[in-house]
C-alpha cells in the first residue's frame, strides 16, 4: 500500500527545529511552488493531484473547484481512497466552518482557544477517518490533515505551541508506518511568522520512506512518481 | 474617590461597601485602598505607601538628570499615562514648576482627544511645550501605508532628531517602565545612546542609585525616572493624586461594544480593547485580573491588520 | 516590594528555577500558557512544564545571558521582584547593577556540577553590596539521584566559605524541572527536614532600618520667587518646620524655616523627596543634614571593594549619595575568591576584590551602611566612570 499524508501547511523550518524524525523519514526537502501567482491551498492541492498547473480553473470558482479521479494520480490505481483532500474530495462544510470562525477571530467575535476547538474536532474527524481506511486494504490511500495550517493560521509564532501540534502530527506519522511501507509525506506549502500569526510561505514539504534523490521537485513533479509507484 | 464609588454588584464587593463608614473613611484618606488582591482573591485593603518609595526614587532621577544636564534636558511627552504621570513628578519634583521643556511628537494623526488633552494641560501647567513634527515628510506624503516601520521612522524618530539637534539637547526624559517588554527591562535609569542607537550590549553600570554619565560631545543620554513602575502602579499613583490623564483610557460605548484604549497613539495605528472599564478603580482592578502585557495590543495590530489582508488574497476570508 | 537577585551560572538552572517559580505561583502570562494547555487537551497530551520552559526561552533567546532581566510575581499576599543577574565575569557590572537593586539573593548551584570560582565570586560579592540574606539552592538533585550526601557536601563547603565571609545563608536541594522542593515539598528526599524554597523565601522581611534620626543629602539648589530651596530625598526620619538642623560639613546649625512636598507642609518623613528652606546658611550639593544624632565623619577609610574596571594606586572620585569628593587610593590586597587568602597588590581588575585604603581630600559623611544604607554605600569613579564600589560595614 501506498500511503499520501497530506499535511497542509506543514513548514520545512520546524520540522527541523522541532527533530521531526518520523516526519523527516529517509529522505525530505522543500517543494517548488513558484509556478502559482499565491501558494492557494486549493490549487496547489489540484495541482499536486492532477501533475499540471490548475491555477486559472480553480480560481474561478475557489472553494467549489474539484478535479475528476481520471485526471488525478489515482487513476493508475485499482483502489483508492482520498480522503478529505481539498480539490477533490474536500469535505467543504468542516472547513467552511473553519473559515468562518477566522473572521468571526479577526472581527473580534471570538477568541483564539474557541476557534482552535473547531480546529481539533475537524482534526479528529480526519484522523478517524484515515485510519479506518488503513484497515480497508486499498492499493492507495491518501489523508489530509489541515490541523498544521489551520491553527498556524492564528498561532504560527507561537512555537511552543505549534510544538504539540507538530508532535501530533509525528505521532501520526509513526502510526503510518505500520501500514505502508511507501509513505509520501507532502505539504502545500509552509508558513512564515507574522507576530504569532503565520502566513504562506512559498515553498513546501515532502519527504519520504525510502531515499529519493530529488532536488528542489516541483509539486507537480509528484504525480508521475506516484503513478510509477516510486519505482 | 468617594465611598460612593466602590458600591458594585459583585459579593465581594458588596462585603467591602458594607464595611463601616468610619473604617473606609480612614482608607480613603490615608495611603489605602479597596483593591482586588488577586492571590488571595477578595477585596482586601491594599498598602499603597509603597507608592511613595517608587515617587522618591523618580524625583532623585529627575533631580539628577537637571542637575546634570540643565538646560540642555528635555521631557518626551506622548500625552499618554506614563509621560504624563512623568510630567506631573518633574511638576513635584520641582516644586510646582515645569523648567524643562516639553517635546512632543506630532505625527499630525494622533486621536483628536490627544490634541486636546495637551494643549489644555500644556496651558493649566504652564509647559514650555515644543512640537515636533517632520513637515518634510508629511508633505512628501508619507503615511502608514507605506510601510509602518518607515512612518515612525520619518515621523517620530526623524522629527524627534530634528527638534534635538536644533535645541542641541544631550538628555531626554522618558517614561518607558522595565514591566513593557522583555528587551526594556534592561535599560539603565541613564542610558547613553549613540546617534540615537542603543547598545544594549554594552550598558554601563549602576550601582544603587549612583547615576555617572561620562559626557562626550557625540554622546546622547535617555533618562529614565519611570523604569521601576509597573503599569497597576502608574493607575494606583494617578488615582491617588488625581493626576488628570486623556478620556481615551476609559471605556466608551461605540457602536454598541464597550471599547477603551490601553496604549494611545495615532489613529490608523491604535486598536481598543474590548473592557468596560470606565473609571479608574475598574481600569485597577482590570490590570489586577489580568496578565496579558500592555504592549501586547500595539504589536499585534500591525500584524493583525497584515493577516487580514493576506487572508483575503489566500481566499480564506 | 521585595526585590531577590538571582545569581549563578545558566547551566546550572537558573532560568530553570525562574520558570518554576512562575509557574507554581501562576504568575506567567496566562494568555499563552492557557492556549498551549487548551492545545494539549485537545490532543490528549499531558502539559509538561518544560513547555513553560522553552516559551520562556523563546521570549529571552540570545539576550539571556547578557544583562539583568527583571520578572515579578506574587506569593500569599508579597510581591516579589525576580532580578536576574548574568552570571559572566565579562558582565559583572551588570551583575552587580542588579545585585544593588535587591534586598535578598538567591544563589543557584549545581548539585552535578558543584561550587565553581564563579559561585565563589558572586558570593563574596553579594556580601559587598551588603546583601545578607542569602539562599542557596541546590539545583538538579534529580540528576544525583537525590542524594543526601551530594547536597550536604555542597552545603558544607559553601556554609564554610560563608561563615568566613560573615554571610548567613539557608541551603535548600531542589530540582527546578521536577519541582522538587521549589513550591511543594519533595518526596524523593524526605531526608531534608528544612522548607521549601518559596517558604524560606516567604519569611524574608525586608530590613527594618536601623536609624530613626533625620539624614539628607543635599542634590540640587532650586531658585523659586527669589527663595533658595535645597532639594533632596530624606534618607531617614522626619522633619518638622522650626527644627534645627545640623549641617555638614561644618557643623553649623540652623532653623527649617519651609518644607515644600512640593506645597507647603509642616512635616515630612522618609521616603519623601522633598524642598527645604533653611533660615540663613548658604548650601550646595553634597551638604548632608541631620538631627538628633550626628552622621560618622570619614577622612579615611581601610575597607573593601570591588572593581568592576581597572583601579590603580592613584586620584579617584569618591561618592557617597550626593557627596563626591577626590580621593586617593591605595590597593593593600587582592583577596583570591577561592580561598580566601590575600596578596600584595597594586592594581585591581574586573572582578576583583581587594583590601585598600582611601584617603579622602575632604571629609564625607556616612553611616554604617546595616544602619543606613543609602549613606553607607560609596562607588569610585573615575572622570564620571563608575570604577568601583564597596559598602561601610
Amino acid at each position: 500500500m501506498i500511503v499520501i499524508l497530506g499535511l497542509d501547511g506543514l513548514e520545512y523550518e520546524y520540522v527541523k527545529e522541532f527533530n521531526c524524525k518520523h516526519l523527516m523519514q529517509a529522505s525530505f526537502g522543500k517543494t517548488d511552488i513558484s509556478m502559482f501567482s499565491e501558494p492557494r491551498t486549493v490549487v496547489i492541492w489540484s495541482s499536486f493531484l492532477t501533475g499540471k498547473n490548475t491555477e486559472k480553473e480553480a480560481l474561478k470558482d475557489l472553494w467549489n473547484f474539484k478535479v475528476k479521479p481520471e485526471e488525478t494520480f489515482f487513476a493508475a490505481f485499482n483502489s483508492w481512497k482520498a480522503i478529505d483532500v481539498p480539490g477533490f474530495t474536500y469535505v467543504k462544510e468542516r472547513h467552511a466552518k473553519e473559515r468562518e470562525a477566522m473572521k468571526k477571530f479577526f472581527d473580534g467575535k471570538i477568541s483564539v482557544e474557541e476557534f482552535d476547538r473547531i480546529a481539533f474536532e475537524n482534526h479528529r474527524l480526519e484522523k478517524e477517518e484515515f485510519f479506518s481506511a488503513l484497515e480497508e486494504g486499498y492499493e492507495i490511500v491518501m489523508g489530509y490533515f489541515a490541523l498544521a495550517d489551520v491553527i498556524g493560521h492564528l498561532s504560527f509564532g507561537l512555537k511552543i505551541k505549534m510544538k504539540i501540534i507538530y508532535k501530533e502530527l509525528e505521532e501520526i506519522a509513526k502510526k503510518t508506518k505500520k501500514f505502508a511501507e511507501k509513505i509520501l509525506i507532502i505539504s502545500d506549502h509552509g508558513m512564515r511568522a507574522v507576530g504569532r500569526f503565520g502566513d504562506h510561505s512559498n515553498y513546501g514539504f515532502w519527504s519520504f520512506s525510502e531515499e529519493l534523490k530529488l532536488k528542489n521537485p516541483k509539486i507537480t513533479d509528484f504525480c508521475e512518481m506516484i503513478k510509477k509507484r516510486f519505482e | 474617590m468617594r465611598y460612593k464609588e466602590i458600591h458594585s454588584t459583585t459579593s465581594a464587593q458588596k462585603h467591602c461597601a458594607g464595611m463601616e463608614q468610619k473604617y473606609l473613611n480612614t482608607f480613603l484618606h490615608s495611603n489605602w485602598s479597596v483593591g482586588y488582591n488577586r492571590s488571595v482573591n477578595k477585596m482586601q485593603a491594599v498598602d499603597y505607601s509603597y507608592l511613595d518609595e517608587l515617587e522618591a526614587r523618580s524625583i532623585f532621577i529627575i533631580r539628577e538628570a537637571y542637575y546634570r544636564f540643565r538646560d540642555k534636558l528635555a521631557i518626551l511627552w506622548s500625552v499618554g499615562k506614563d509621560s504624563t504621570t512623568m510630567l506631573y513628578l518633574v511638576k513635584k519634583a520641582f516644586l510646582g514648576e515645569v523648567p524643562i521643556p516639553v517635546i512632543h511628537i506630532d505625527t499630525s494623526c494622533k486621536l483628536e482627544e490627544i490634541y486636546a488633552f495637551r494643549d489644555k494641560l500644556a496651558k493649566e501647567w504652564n509647559l514650555k511645550l515644543i512640537i515636533a513634527k517632520n513637515e518634510q515628510a508629511l508633505k512628501a506624503g508619507m503615511s502608514p501605508e507605506k510601510g509602518r516601520l518607515e512612518c515612525c521612522t520619518a515621523l517620530k524618530t526623524e522629527a524627534l532628531r530634528q527638534v534635538v539637534e536644533e535645541y542641541g539637547f544631550k538628555a531626554l526624559l522618558a517614561a518607558i517602565r522595565r514591566d513593557e517588554h522583555a528587551i526594556r527591562a534592561k535599560e539603565r535609569a541613564f542610558s547613553p545612546r549613540e546617534n540615537f542607537t542603543w547598545n544594549y550590549k554594552a550598558q554601563p553600570a549602576e550601582l544603587w542609585n549612583h547615576y555617572a554619565t561620562k559626557e562626550e560631545s557625540a554622546l546622547h543620554f535617555r533618562v529614565h525616572p519611570m523604569l521601576h513602575w509597573r503599569e497597576i502602579d502608574i493607575w494606583r499613583y494617578i488615582k491617588r493624586e488625581r493626576i488628570p490623564v486623556v478620556s481615551l483610557y476609559f471605556a466608551r460605548k461605540v457602536n454598541g461594544k464597550w471599547l477603551r484604549y490601553r496604549s494611545i497613539g495615532c489613529k490608523p495605528c491604535c486598536t481598543p480593547i474590548e473592557s468596560k472599564a470606565d473609571t479608574i478603580d475598574k481600569i485597577i482592578e482590570e490590570l489586577e485580573r489580568t496578565k496579558i502585557p500592555e504592549r501586547a495590543g500595539r504589536a499585534q495590530d500591525k500584524e493583525r491588520e497584515y493577516m487580514m489582508q493576506k487572508l483575503r488574497a489566500l481566499g480564506y476570508m | 516590594m521585595l526585590g531577590v537577585v538571582f545569581v549563578g551560572s545558566i547551566d546550572h538552572g537558573k532560568s530553570t528555577l525562574i520558570g518554576r517559580l512562575l509557574y507554581d505561583t501562576n504568575s506567567l502570562p496566562k494568555e499563552k500558557i492557557e492556549e498551549v494547555k487548551k492545545a494539549c487537551e485537545a490532543l490528549g497530551k499531558e502539559f509538561e512544564f518544560a513547555y513553560i520552559l522553552d516559551a520562556l526561552e523563546e521570549e529571552r533567546k540570545d539576550q539571556i545571558t547578557i544583562d539583568m532581566a527583571q520578572t515579578f510575581f506574587s506569593w500569599k499576599g508579597k510581591e516579589y521582584c525576580i532580578i536576574d543577574a548574568p552570571g559572566h565575569k565579562e558582565f559583572l557590572k551588570n551583575m552587580l547593577t542588579g545585585a544593588t537593586q535587591a534586598n535578598a539573593a538567591v544563589l543557584i548551584v549545581s548539585a552535578k556540577d558543584g561550587i565553581e570560582e564563579q559561585t565563589k565570586r558572586h558570593a563574596f560579592l553579594l556580601k559587598l553590596v551588603g546583601i545578607e540574606k542569602v539562599i542557596v539552592a541546590v539545583n538538579k538533585m534529580d540528576l544525583v539521584n537525590y542524594s543526601q550526601k551530594v547536597f550536604e557536601k555542597v552545603k558544607r563547603e559553601l556554609k564554610n566559605y560563608f561563615s568566613s565571609l560573615g554571610i548567613k545563608a539557608c541551603f535548600v536541594p531542589i530540582s527546578a524541572l521536577k519541582g522538587d522542593n521549589v513550591a511543594r515539598p519533595s518526596e524523593k528526599m524526605s531526608w531534608y527536614e528544612g522548607k521549601t524554597f518559596l517558604e524560606i523565601l516567604q519569611e524574608i522581611e525586608k530590613e527594618k532600618r536601623g536609624l530613626n534620626d533625620f539624614r539628607m543629602c543635599v542634590q540640587d539648589v532650586y531658585e523659586k520667587n527669589g527663595e533658595k530651596i535645597y532639594l533632596g530625598n530624606i534618607a531617614s526620619g522626619e522633619i518638622k518646620i522650626h527644627e534645627e538642623v545640623k549641617i555638614f560639613p561644618g557643623s553649623k546649625r540652623d532653623e527649617v524655616v519651609k518644607i515644600l512636598i512640593p506645597q507647603e507642609t509642616r512635616h515630612a518623613k522618609f521616603p519623601k523627596a522633598i524642598g527645604i528652606v533653611l533660615e540663613k546658611e548658604n548650601l550646595a550639593r553634597g551638604y548632608v543634614l541631620a538631627k538628633a544624632t550626628e552622621p560618622l565623619e570619614i577622612n579615611e577609610l581601610e575597607t573593601w571593594i570591588f572593581a568592576i574596571d581597572k583601579i590603580e594606586n592613584e586620584k579617584y572620585d569618591f561618592c557617597c549619595s550626593t557627596q563626591k569628593v577626590k580621593c586617593f587610593v591605595e590597593i593593600k590586597e587582592k583577596i583570591d575568591l577561592n580561598n580566601l587568602a590575600s596578596a600584595k597588590a597594586s592594581v585591581l581588575e574586573n572582578g576583583d576584590v581587594g583590601r585598600v585604603k582611601i584617603k579622602l581630600e575632604k571629609p564625607v559623611f556616612m553611616e554604617r551602611f546595616a544602619v543606613l544604607p543609602e549613606l553607607g554605600k560609596f562607588t569610585i569613579e573615575r572622570e564620571n566612570y563608575t570604577i568601583g564600589g564597596g559598602i561601610l560595614v
